[in-house]
């Protein structure tokens, strides 16, 4: 969308003008909700989360100054919005007892043993599972580095971008970054399943390429 | 370069974010190190895996179900904006008379024998000052509570209490029914209209422009303090202002400008 369009539509909205705010969410919609799916994992909780994120823009609206972009204001509130779902549900799990994991802080110890024993490599290899072996290790990441790799890897927002989302420095996003893929790459190696066949997935598919 | 350096690296390296130099050095360190161009290629493969989880099916449900709920919301913000000024006025006619009331407590004495006067006979008017009450007090919960902790810290005064509340009530009603009123004569209509709204904005008090805020003819403001300043503002600003001040009691103003 086009800068003057863009801001003559924000101008509209805050007037109260909903087909004006329509226009103008249409086109964040699905950043919105890949962001929280990404970030929350359940599509259902991604649904909601996305309306919330969008009734918070439709009402904070008239705060918004134009200091940043439109884009990096609402992907704040977006990874905000995660952020305090993934929090809540954090202390709801803790209060049911997790059976599955032994210490929620610590990245390397935890382990969901479920499936073990199943051996995946004769499988035909499909994106979908992929897919969803890299999900999950997201979903296992601490929260700084979830949000970095959704916002970056998955979304391609630039360093800058990232920087002002977050509100945190440059140098900041970098070394995140950098421990996030490097975390997110031990999830992933690990002898265990999920994770034991993604690169065996990987080197499967390579090879029918 | 040592390995670990170089891997620590690898990722702003893929990014572009590294500086010439920098650059260079893991250039070099990866030309001759297999374990780090083997760890870049993997970095790379995880990346590339991870750019396709951007391909995100959005239900179809979603917008339409998001625009409903702003529908409601916007709703929901222009019946709160219409009451607006209604609620200003409630709660400052609740304070005011909560004021009074306090003030009519401490000396009661002229009220007393008009109580007397009256007699008991006068239960209708007690009746609809407590409908009233009960409006007043859903909109100022807080003047509510003070008053209602004000019955209770003196229930043995209860009985003067709620018949000084009558006389008070009629002379509240009297108060805010008169409403002061001025004529303004000027050229400059608008210039008029922007003054009084500036000074009701300035001043916090409600103000209800007819017919509508652009084609201004009458306001109306509640609650007025201090007219005098207004009417120097006025004169202040318009050069060929001429006020013919109508009545001139009432705590509400009402402006007309011809």
């Amino acid at each position: 969308m086009h800068e003057d369009t863009e801001r003559q539509l924000i101008n509209q909205a805050q007037a109260g003008d909903t087909n004006a705010f329509e226009t103008l969410i249409s086109s964040y919609e699905k950043p919105i909700y890949t962001i929280c799916l990404r970030m929350l994992l359940s599509e259902e909780e991604a649904y909601d989360a996305t309306q919330e994120v969008c009734i918070k823009i439709w009402k904070q609206l008239h705060v918004f100054k134009g200091d940043s972009k439109l884009s990096t204001w609402i992907y704040r509130i977006t990874t905000n919005q995660c952020l305090d779902l993934l929090r809540k549900n954090k202390n709801k799990k803790q209060k049911e007892t997790s059976l599955f994991q032994k210490n929620d802080e610590s990245e390397e110890e935890w382990m969901l043993d479920k499936g073990s024993e199943k051996e995946c490599v004769e499988k035909i290899v499909e994106d979908k599972e992929l897919k969803e072996i890299l999900q999950q290790a997201i979903f296992q990441l601490k929260e700084d580095y979830k949000t970095v790799i959704v916002l970056r890897d998955i979304n391609q927002y630039s360093y800058d971008e990232i920087a002002e989302i977050l509100n945190i420095s440059l140098g900041t996003v970098k070394s995140r970054l950098s421990r996030a893929r490097a975390s997110l790459r031990i999830f992933l190696e690990q002898t265990k399943e999920p994770y034991k066949s993604f690169f065996v997935k990987m080197s499967n598919k390579e090879g029918t390429q | 370069m040592k390995c670990h350096e170089c891997m620590e690296q690898l990722s702003s390296y893929i990014d572009n974010r590294l500086t010439p130099e920098e650059e260079k050095e893991v250039g070099m360190h990866l030309e001759t190190c297999p374990s780090c161009t083997e760890e870049l290629a993997v970095l790379e493969t995880v990346l590339q895996q991870l750019n396709k989880l951007q391909d995100v099916e959005v239900p179809q449900t979603l917008h339409k179900d998001i625009m409903e709920r702003i529908k409601i919301e916007s709703q929901a913000k222009k019946n709160i904006f219409y009451l607006k000024p209604w609620m200003k006025y409630v709660v400052s006619s609740a304070a005011v008379l909560l004021i009074v009331v306090m003030v009519f407590q401490n000396s009661n004495l002229t009220m007393k024998t008009e109580k007397l006067d009256r007699g008991s006979g006068d239960y209708t008017m007690q009746s609809k000052i407590a409908d009233e009450e009960m409006i007043l007090a859903s909109d100022a919960g807080m003047a509510d509570n003070q008053k209602a902790g004000k019955e209770s810290a003196l229930p043995t005064e209860n009985r003067t209490f709620a018949l000084d509340k009558v006389a008070l009530q009629e002379s509240a009603s009297t108060l805010s029914a008169v409403m002061e009123e001025w004529e303004i004569t000027s050229g400059q209509k608008d210039e008029i209209a922007a003054v009084i709204k500036t000074y009701a904005a300035e001043q916090n008090v409600a103000a209800e422009y007819m017919p509508d805020e652009e084609h201004v003819t009458s306001i109306v403001l509640y609650q007025v303090t201090d007219k005098t300043a207004l009417s120097n503002l006025l004169e202040e600003r318009i050069e060929d202002l001429s006020i013919y001040k109508k009545e001139q009691t009432g705590e509400d103003l009402k402006i007309i400008i011809k």
